[in-house]
Formats: C-alpha cells, sequence, structure tokens
C-alpha cells in the first residue's frame, strides 16, 4: 500500500452506530487514534439522519439499534448521500441477521465479541479495496444460500464474513476445514474462470442438511482438462509428491500448486463437472 | 486481512514475525521482504508465524518460494505455526522438507548451531 493511500484512508470518515455507549467509546478511541473522523450514532432513527445529510466511507452497523433496527438503516441505502461500504458489528448471528445483511449489501460481517486489531484491520482492507460490486442474492435461506459473486480478489473473505456464521452449530475444526476449501477454491473460480473480471460473477450454493454441508461453484470460465494440470501437486504420484514442481520450473511458474489438493484433503468429497468449471464440496456431518 | 511483517536480527539471523492472514494479497508482501533480505546476503530466516490466523494455499506457495530462495545459500525455519498451518504443511508433504523448529532458539541453534 502506498504511503497516499495510507494517507487517504486516514482522512476517512466513518460512522459508528450502536446503542452501547461502551462499545462505541471503545472504536470512537480507536478510530481517532488511527486518524479517521468519526460520527456516532446511538440509534437507527439517528443513523439513518445522518447518513442522508452527509458522506462517508464506511459505517459500522450494530443491528439491534432502538428506533430503527440495523436492517432498516440498510433498507433505505437509496436515500443516504453517499455510499459507504458498510460492516455489520453485532452479536446477533442468528441465520435473518446474517442473510438480512446479505441482502441489504452489507460489505462485511463481525460477530461480536469482536477485538480491536482485527476490527481496525477489517476497517482498513474495506477502506483500502475498490468500491465493491454487489452481491447478488438468488436464494437466503438458512439452509440454502445462493448468490452471485463478482470476480474480485476480496470475494472470498468477504462472502465467508457472513456464510460462516451459517456454519455456527458445527465444531470449530469443521468450519475451519470447510471454510478454507470453499475460499481456495472461490478463488480458483474467481482468478481462473473469472479472470479476475469484477464484471463477470461467480455461482455459489451453501446448503445445509442434518447430514452433511456442500458448497457448490460455478465460474463463468471455459474450464480446465485435469489431463493438463502437471503443474498441480493434485496429479502427483503417491510415491512422488513433488514431481509437479518439475514441470512448474519447466513453464516458468513460481513453486506452488497445492490449492487443489488441499481443497481435496479439507472435505469429503471434491466432484467437478465435465467441463470442471463447476465444482461441488460436501462435509458430511455425523 | 492486512499482514504486519516486522524483522529482527539475533545471532545474525533474521527473524522475521508476520501477524494477519497469509493469503493472494499478503504472499508477495511476505516474499519481497525475504528477497530484500536475501539480496542484502542475509540468508538465514527465521520466520514467526504464530500471529498468522489464517493460511491459503498462496500462503503455503510463498513459503515455499523462500525456502527455495534461501535454501542454498542459508536456510529457513518456521516457528510458531498454528494447528491449521501444520494441517495444510501435512497434506501438501511439505512438512518433510521445511524446517519447522520448536522456538526460536532451536531455530536459531539449528541454522548456527548452539553457543
Amino acid at each position: 500500500m502506498s504511503t497516499t493511500d495510507n494517507h487517504e484512508q486516514r482522512s476517512a470518515r466513518i460512522l459508528t452506530v450502536d446503542d452501547d455507549p461502551t462499545f462505541r467509546q471503545i472504536v470512537l478511541a480507536l478510530l481517532r487514534s488511527e486518524g479517521y473522523t468519526v460520527r456516532e450514532a446511538s440509534d437507527g432513527l439517528t443513523a439513518i439522519k445522518l447518513l442522508q445529510q452527509e458522506s462517508f466511507d464506511l459505517v459500522l452497523l450494530d443491528l439491534g439499534l432502538p428506533g430503527a433496527g440495523g436492517l432498516e438503516v440498510l433498507a433505505g441505502a437509496a436515500s443516504w448521500k453517499s455510499q459507504p461500504k458498510v460492516i455489520v458489528v453485532s452479536g446477533d448471528t442468528t441465520g435473518p441477521a446474517i442473510l438480512g445483511s446479505v441482502r441489504g449489501q452489507a460489505y462485511h460481517y463481525l460477530a461480536k465479541p469482536v477485538n480491536t486489531v482485527t476490527l481496525a484491520n477489517v476497517i482498513q482492507d474495506a477502506l483500502a479495496a475498490p468500491a465493491a460490486m454487489p452481491l447478488e442474492v438468488l436464494s437466503a435461506r438458512e439452509d440454502w444460500v445462493e448468490l452471485l459473486v463478482p470476480c474480485e480478489a476480496s470475494a472470498p473473505e468477504r462472502v465467508q464474513s457472513f456464510l460462516r456464521y451459517l456454519e455456527g452449530d458445527l465444531p470449530k475444526a469443521t468450519r475451519e476445514s470447510v471454510g478454507r476449501a470453499f475460499c481456495e477454491l472461490l478463488m480458483n473460480a474467481i482468478e481462473w474462470g473469472g479472470e479476475l473480471d469484477p464484471r463477470r460473477r461467480v455461482r455459489i450454493s451453501f446448503l445445509k442438511t442434518v447430514r452433511f454441508l456442500m458448497y457448490r461453484i460455478s465460474d463463468p470460465g471455459a474450464g480446465f482438462q485435469p489431463e493438463q494440470l502437471h503443474h498441480a501437486a493434485v496429479t502427483n504420484e503417491s510415491d512422488e509428491p513433488f514431481g509437479h514442481m518439475s514441470e512448474r520450473e519447466a513453464q516458468g511458474l513460481r513453486p506452488g500448486g497445492f490449492g487443489l489438493l488441499m481443497a481435496g484433503q479439507l472435505v469429503d468429497e471434491l466432484v467437478f463437472n465435465e467441463a470442471h468449471n463447476e465444482v461441488v464440496l460436501i462435509k458430511y456431518l455425523n | 486481512m492486512a499482514l504486519v511483517l516486522n524483522s529482527r536480527m539475533n545471532r545474525g539471523v533474521v527473524v522475521l514475525s508476520a501477524d494477519g492472514r497469509l493469503d493472494a494479497e499478503a504472499a508477495p508482501a511476505l516474499l519481497a521482504a525475504c528477497e530484500s533480505h536475501s539480496a542484502r546476503g542475509d540468508c538465514q530466516i527465521v520466520l514467526d508465524l504464530a500471529g498468522v490466523a489464517y493460511v491459503d494455499s498462496k500462503g503455503i506457495e510463498a513459503i515455499l518460494a523462500i525456502f527455495q530462495l534461501v535454501g542454498k545459500a542459508g536456510g529457513l525455519r518456521l516457528i510458531g505455526a498454528r494447528p491449521q498451518l501444520l494441517q495444510l504443511l501435512e497434506i501438501t508433504r511439505l512438512a518433510r522438507i521445511l524446517g519447522i523448529a520448536a522456538d526460536e532458539t532451536a531455530a536459531i541453534d539449528s541454522l548456527v548451531g548452539s553457543d
């Protein structure tokens, strides 16, 4: 990040909306110490008024607010003076809160309690990221979420900031494994299938049943031929764990090629369609 | 989430601490930092990953690239790796070739010898 970028970020205007005065004071102290210009609101109606009258670069938004809730605040975004990114910071991690935030085009979701280092990092990243294309919601059931995701490098972390909470009742190790496999494959789809073109979109589905957790990722590219993946670790023979490295060297590629291998080991099943531009990953529960 | 890097010298060895996410966005910065040390002739590096809460395949690839960068002239040791990272190193079988040490002292001892 350049010095200019840092300077521009530090002059950013941030609105923090929370009815907890202690939390608000902590956030205000943090943001002011970082050099941001900060305004605050303790209820939804005041937040709406400020958003209609003043321009902001970022909003930190609680959901459980007196007057008008956070989701109501989001719903009125068309009447705001500017279109800041919104980071929801809430203790509510129920399906309706998460999915309502996605529908309301929140940029990121952070569950309370949140430590100040994480908060500062997420704020910095959100301010540094280019204006994000919207996530289009095709289905917002807690057990079946379907989204169209723009092919942006920031999308996997952004999407995962919401979806991870829909897996909240699963063991942490399971959530982390599936989440990492999903992010690997979504990044592949965005980078190779969508060529990091934000106008192109990847379709993702998240299904959760009593017996399994499933993600499906469909990218806009032409797919690939597995027999041509000699530069990927997933094609190595078991007695040659680094056989792909010589192929990468020959092709002038950096060391690597582990993404598919990792994703396949982190879930129970990984299934591609014939063209290899759609993949389903499944984690069995119980 | 941004990756914060801090480096210092200990017994002639670079100790590079990373905090944050080691992903596609951050991996180039980590590699560039090590290339910078290597270019100055500091080819023995201890990479402290205790502050890395998330790592993806690009992060793993960066670690491998650093290993190859300094491997012949000096050496790389990893310390502080969390279970998630250790799991990925096992999956990729890199655990068997990368030097993973218990702590900074052990890592430096293995690079320069114990006093």
